[in-house]
């Protein structure tokens, strides 16, 4: 094998993958590696024993604080006993919907990935209020049909969707409030009832904390507003054997049938860059390449011009010189949390919440649904973050026939010194109350997971090493940030390999190659 | 996924335009052709079995060619008919029926299709003969699938009124009639996924209509029930005319004081939750507009008239909100100033008698 290539990617995370598969297909000559057997990194999508095997990994908690790097996963604690059929399952590290209308979606279907994957709509989309679950009113039918709400409600809550969906920017309701809570604006510039503010900010605009600011949450509500009718009213899509996961290994797919070659299985044992990094640290002399890195088991080494790799595989030394992609969306973005606390729950049975309407669809219903608690509505429970749970199940082939998947979050504003268990113990107790399904928890799965965000480098970080952040966990928003983040990094390769291989790449082309020429090049589809 | 790919084409060179232009040329010049051989077979007239393929040709490209249907019914009538027993007939109808929906998913609003269906549907003879009796069973098989037809139709877009008018035409013509409640029950449920539709409602009143002579349903109940659900779209959407169109078919010609005035109260209240009066844009220019009030003040000035003309002729109070709701409209609405004005002077001449459309 060649061992020079234009681009090595470290980790086979959503955001790292969307970028290999990208240039790739801009015909930069790429190698792509993972130390997980596995790909979709932090995101991956793994059946029960592979998810078992990843709780040995992360169990032995770490108690001494002062470790450093911190660890990324805390508290994690499993069942005793893998349920059978544990390969029919495809549980998500971090679940998430698609909305259908974004960056994401977008690169899902010029880049041809759309066409490895299966996906659905969301479902029913429901709060949790006074133990009772009440649908979120997502549209102008679902507003109209709803009979939970008085006539002047629902004249106020269509009032602020079209305000929502419109150019708000320059409106009178919102001068001067852009950063005042959305809860309060809510109920003062529309005359919102608490309940409607309520399942606006958290079900609607999918805010974390109670004190969000008001444009970011307008942003995000706007854009899922347009996003419904696409496919159907829902504005999301769930993608089939555990999401996230599945579509990075799509787009890994879709790099190796540009030429990219993929290592899976193996750390990497070192990393020395060209140029001086820190004295103690190797580095090459006199190699025209500017990266070479060791992998483990390997005789050669790999060269590169340019290295991307996630923020959590690369090294200390290298990290503080490397140019880090910010991921946001500015407009739309939701506070960082210091953690989210996570629960992935197996249940036997129906996982499709008892429904209040008499709908005639019932039979063709999604068993993806999403369920929200805001802050205080239960006992036991946060006073200041929203918990959301995600179901799965057999309809997206996440789980086999009779089974199902409850996915519950809860994001953290600062340490809270408990475990993720602690934390979403009367979460699962209550949503299994209200699947009547107290008795058949098969499995559950607890961990906390810490975000880090490393802020842009101050001083001149070293040329062609790129670190792509971890993906943003939130539930709507995380995988449009991905593809956000992953087009950034393409453009500055790009930028750092031109030199090299410029009458490779037309600049004209944009991100993805049209389909047209893409289909001709994917004659010899590698075998998986 | 169903979307189709968001590719950038490349540019077109001249040369691809070119030839583009030609390929179309070619269409252009077989369609003529087509349509040349066709209208002369006609002219003779040619009631053949090639003749009947080449009108199909024709009709594939251009639906809408309503002559070429008529000769296609006329070779059927006096070329192919003739020779053939009840069960052929039947069967080329029935190749009929699925041509056209299948010409109906790619044009679902063209009149001649629709008609040529009902043509086919009324021609499917009375057989097969049980015992030397006709059993009407390929009739009933007809008609049984021209609802599941039509249903799909009104799937694909609920506010087809082609689809709509065809549907009534269906069920006023099966051999065996569908009860009243489930059609109700259907525009209940197309109602419900979307209320802006003339013609559910339009559908659901005359369900109604039936089922309240028919004794069914109580009217007083039903009318009730029927308010409380065109509130809900009122106070949804109070842009929508359909809502308000509905609303005055239900309060008629205003006879009952009380819904009259209860009416009148939910219309207010409606009324008094627009933030503010003046519209930002003007009137003329887009229909929707979520600060103008024109439906809810109109409706009140109807209703308010009836109340006048009905029960309280002396009232200077109704009066005096009449004129004040106009002059409100006739600021907001100036395509329609003069009309508002003249109802505004007819009312202070107290011509309550006549009640201006």
């Amino acid at each position: 094998m060649d061992n020079h290539f234009d681009v090595i990617v470290l980790g086979t995370g959503l955001t790292e993958s969307i970028t290999a598969a990208a240039l790739s297909k801009a015909g930069f000559k790429v190698a792509h590696i993972d130390p997980n057997p596995y790909y979709g990194a932090d995101e991956a999508s793994l059946s029960l024993d592979e998810l078992a095997q990843w709780v040995d990994q992360y169990k032995d908690d770490k108690t001494n604080q002062t470790v450093s790097p911190r660890p990324r996963y805390r508290f994690v604690t499993c069942c005793e006993e893998v349920p059978p059929h544990a390969k029919q399952y495809s549980v998500s590290l971090s679940p998430s919907v698609i909305p259908s209308v974004g960056p994401f979606i977008s690169s899902l279907i010029s880049s041809g990935v759309s066409r490895y994957g299966s996906f659905k709509l969301l479902g029913r989309v429901v709060i949790y209020d006074n133990g009772v679950v009440k649908d979120v009113p997502q549209s102008k039918d679902n507003i109209f049909q709803n009979k939970a709400m008085s006539l002047l409600e629902k004249r106020r809550l269509m009032r602020f969707l079209m305000f929502a969906g419109g150019d708000f920017e320059s409106s009178e309701e919102l001068q001067g409030l852009e950063n005042s809570p959305f809860l309060d604006f809510l109920q003062k510039k529309f005359l919102l009832s608490e309940v409607t503010a309520r399942a606006i900010t958290y079900a609607l605009a999918y805010c974390y904390f109670a004190n969000e600011q008001t444009l970011p949450a307008l942003h995000r509500i706007r854009t899922y507003l347009r996003a419904s009718g696409r496919y159907g009213s829902s504005s999301f899509l769930v993608g089939y054997y555990g999401g996230s996961g599945e579509i990075a290994q799509g787009f890994c797919r879709a790099s190796a049938v540009g030429g990219a070659v993929y290592i899976l299985g193996r750390s990497v044992t070192s990393l020395m860059s060209r140029d001086p990094a820190e004295p103690e640290h190797p580095v090459l002399t006199p190699d025209p390449a500017r990266f070479a890195i060791e992998v483990d088991d390997f005789p050669e080494r790999l060269h590169c011009q340019c290295l991307i790799s996630s923020t959590t595989l690369l090294p200390e030394h290298l990290r503080s010189q490397a140019d880090i992609i910010q991921p946001t969306i500015p407009s739309c973005s939701s506070p960082q949390p210091f953690a989210i606390a996570r629960c992935i729950a197996i249940v036997d049975g129906s996982i499709t919440l008892p429904s209040s309407l008499d709908s005639e669809d019932s039979g063709n219903a999604s068993d993806s649904s999403l369920l929200v608690f805001p802050p205080e509505s239960l006992e036991g429970g946060s006073t200041k973050s929203a918990v959301h749970v995600m179901t799965a199940g057999p309809g997206t082939m996440s789980a086999p026939a009779g089974k199902g998947i409850l996915y519950i979050s809860m994001a953290l504003p600062s340490d809270s010194g408990r475990s993720a268990e602690a934390l979403l113990r009367p979460y699962l107790t209550a949503v299994l109350a209200l699947l009547r399904a107290e008795e058949t928890l098969s499995c559950s799965t607890f961990y906390m997971q810490e975000l880090v965000s490393y802020a842009p480098t101050t001083t001149d970080s070293l040329m062609g090493l790129l670190a792509v952040p971890s993906l943003n966990p939130h539930l709507t928003q995380g995988v449009d940030e991905a593809a956000i983040a992953a087009e950034a990094t393409f453009w500055k390769a790009v930028a750092c390999l031109h030199g090299e291989r410029k009458a490779l790449f037309d600049q004209d082309s944009g991100f993805w190659p049209s389909l047209a020429e893409m289909e001709e090049n994917e004659g010899d589809d590698i075998q998986w | 996924l169903q979307e189709q790919h968001n590719v950038k084409r490349t540019r077109q060179s001249p040369e691809a335009l070119a030839e583009t232009k030609l390929r179309e040329k070619s269409k252009i010049d077989e369609y003529l052709a087509l349509t040349d051989d066709v209208l002369s077979r006609k002219k003779k007239p040619d009631w053949s079995e090639d003749a009947f393929q080449l009108t199909q040709s024709l009709l594939q490209i251009n639906p809408e060619f309503y002559t070429v249907w008529n000769y296609r019914r006329n070779i059927l009538l006096n070329g192919i008919f003739p020779q053939s027993a009840p069960e052929e007939i039947n069967s080329l109808l029935s190749n009929e029926l699925s041509m056209t929906t299948a010409a109906l998913k790619a044009h679902p609003k063209v009149y001649w299709i629709w008609n040529h269906r009902s043509w086919c549907l009324e021609n499917v003879p009375d057989g097969p003969e049980r015992n030397g009796i006709p059993s009407m069973e390929w009739r009933q098989a007809n008609w049984d699938k021209e609802l599941f037809v039509v249903e799909r139709m009104l799937d694909a877009d609920a506010r087809n009124f082609h689809a709509w008018n065809y549907r009534r035409y269906v069920l006023a013509n099966m051999p065996t009639r569908r009860n009243e409640t489930s059609e109700l029950t259907y525009t209940s449920r197309k109602i419900g996924a979307n209320f802006s539709n003339f013609s559910a409602w339009h559908q659901r009143s005359k369900s109604l209509v039936v089922l309240w002579e028919s004794g069914q349903l109580d009217p007083v109940q039903s009318k009730d029930e029927e308010f409380e659900l065109v509130s809900n779209a009122l106070y949804t959407d109070p842009d929508d005319q359909s809502a308000w169109i509905y609303h005055r078919w239900l309060i008629g010609s205003g006879g009952n004081k009380e819904q009259l005035e209860r009416e009148i109260q939910v219309i207010t209240e409606l009324l008094q939750e627009q933030p503010d009066s003046k519209c930002k844009r003007p009137c003329w220019i887009i229909v929707s507009s979520t600060y103008c009030s024109t439906g809810s003040m109109e409706s009140l000035v109807h209703y308010k008239r009836l109340l006048l003309q009905n029960h309280s002729p002396d009232s200077q109070a109704l009066k005096q909100e009449c004129v004040e709701l106009l002059s409100r409209l006739m600021d907001l609405d100036p395509i329609r100033y003069f009309r508002y004005r003249d109802l505004s002077e007819s009312l202070v001449r107290k011509r309550t008698d006549v009640l201006i459309f």
